[in-house]
């Protein structure tokens, strides 16, 4: 449920008074582009994004449906932006410049082949991306399990779900890559 | 039975669950190797998590960039990359294929006048031409010149901007 003040600051905003825009997007900023930035891993590009969640959220402002909490129909509006954003990009053709990039972080990785979070950070990217997100989400403490789920509108129990599957699998990986770390030592 | 395990220990590490379920994990560990085994790989995985979620902040002017582009349009082009790459191909293949017919010269017999003289129209001030010419082969001209502009179009926003972005965004 929207806060007294918020709703008076929104209708303040819908009166003509952008100026107030401002400071919603002050209070909220951090969220969106930490939303954005789980999902598209990139901070000029998560940056942008939320930008442009923002100002999706300015022109629908007249339409927010004051019986939710703003905080959750922006992350929401910025989380689709997000998607749409990669889904465009997904199959985006890769530069010779990129490959020598991973390939790179690749033999880094195989210095530092003892530290468990690097076949973690592997690990993760196997997964799926809604799997990836809701995991991420659920563990940026403010962000409660009700909101994480409206966001990837979800229901609570397929987020948990979910989020159980994922860590599983993780946890899955690793023991399977250091078990063939083992063997091939 | 060892998803309804691992869904009991993960319960466990979030710290939800009944005090009962609580007690049985516990008890669990305790007592069988494996589950203590398993709770240490979900641990690893559950710290993991932890330390490397957490709430990031974007750039100083943010706030302002957001407040200055208020009125503007959403930034991300129509079309992605990969889509703005294809109908650069196709606009090439396109153009490329009416360039060669123009100079095989395929075009050089379809011109043609479009005859108005019949249309009853009295003006004693302006002269109406009694027929308009019309060229194939100006018209596809026009054509191609309209499809480079499109490309270069095309290649600037969805290509190079991106690949620059990141570039810019790496180093």
């Amino acid at each position: 449920m929207i806060t007294q003040e918020e709703n008076d600051l929104i209708d303040r905003i819908i009166a003509g008074d952008e100026a107030l825009y401002a400071k919603l997007v002050d209070k909220y900023k951090s969220f969106a582009f930490t939303i954005a930035l789980k999902v598209v891993e990139s901070r000029a590009e998560a940056e942008e994004i939320a930008q442009d969640g923002f100002i999706k959220a300015f022109h629908y402002l007249k339409k927010f449906n004051r019986e939710a909490k703003f905080s959750t129909w922006l992350y929401r509006i910025v989380f689709n932006t997000a998607i749409s954003y990669k889904r465009k990009n997904k199959q985006q053709f890769q530069s010779i410049e990129n490959s020598i990039i991973e390939y790179a972080q690749r033999a880094d990785h195989e210095i530092e082949k003892e530290d468990k979070r690097v076949f973690l950070h592997q690990a993760m990217k196997k997964l799926s991306d809604a799997d990836r997100v809701a995991l991420d989400l659920f563990y940026i403490q403010e962000f409660s399990l009700e909101e994480t789920a409206v966001i990837l509108s979800q229901n609570i129990n397929t987020l948990k779900v979910r989020v159980h599957r994922a860590r599983q699998r993780l946890a899955d990986e690793l023991k399977r890559v250091l078990q063939t770390e083992a063997l091939t030592l | 039975m060892e998803n309804l395990t691992d869904d009991l220990l993960l319960n466990f590490l979030d710290g939800t669950g009944s005090e009962a379920e609580r007690d049985s994990v516990k008890k669990l560990i305790s007592s069988n190797a494996k589950v203590k085994k398993r709770v240490e790989e979900l641990q690893v995985v559950h710290v993991f998590l932890q330390k490397q979620n957490k709430m990031e902040h974007p750039s100083k002017n943010f706030t302002e960039k957001v407040m200055s582009n208020l009125h503007a349009r959403p930034s991300f082009a129509l079309l992605s990359p990969r889509n703005g790459l294809l109908l650069l191909i196709g606009l090439i293949v396109a153009s490329g294929l009416a360039i060669m017919l123009v100079s095989s010269g395929s075009f050089d017999q379809w011109h043609a006048f479009f005859n108005i003289g019949q249309v009853p129209i009295k003006n004693n001030w302006i002269t109406l031409p009694t027929s308009i010419p019309f060229d194939l082969k100006i018209t596809v001209k026009i054509f191609v010149m309209i499809n480079v502009v499109i490309g270069f179009v095309l290649l600037d926003r969805t290509i190079l901007r991106p690949i620059f972005q990141k570039r810019a965004e790496r180093y």
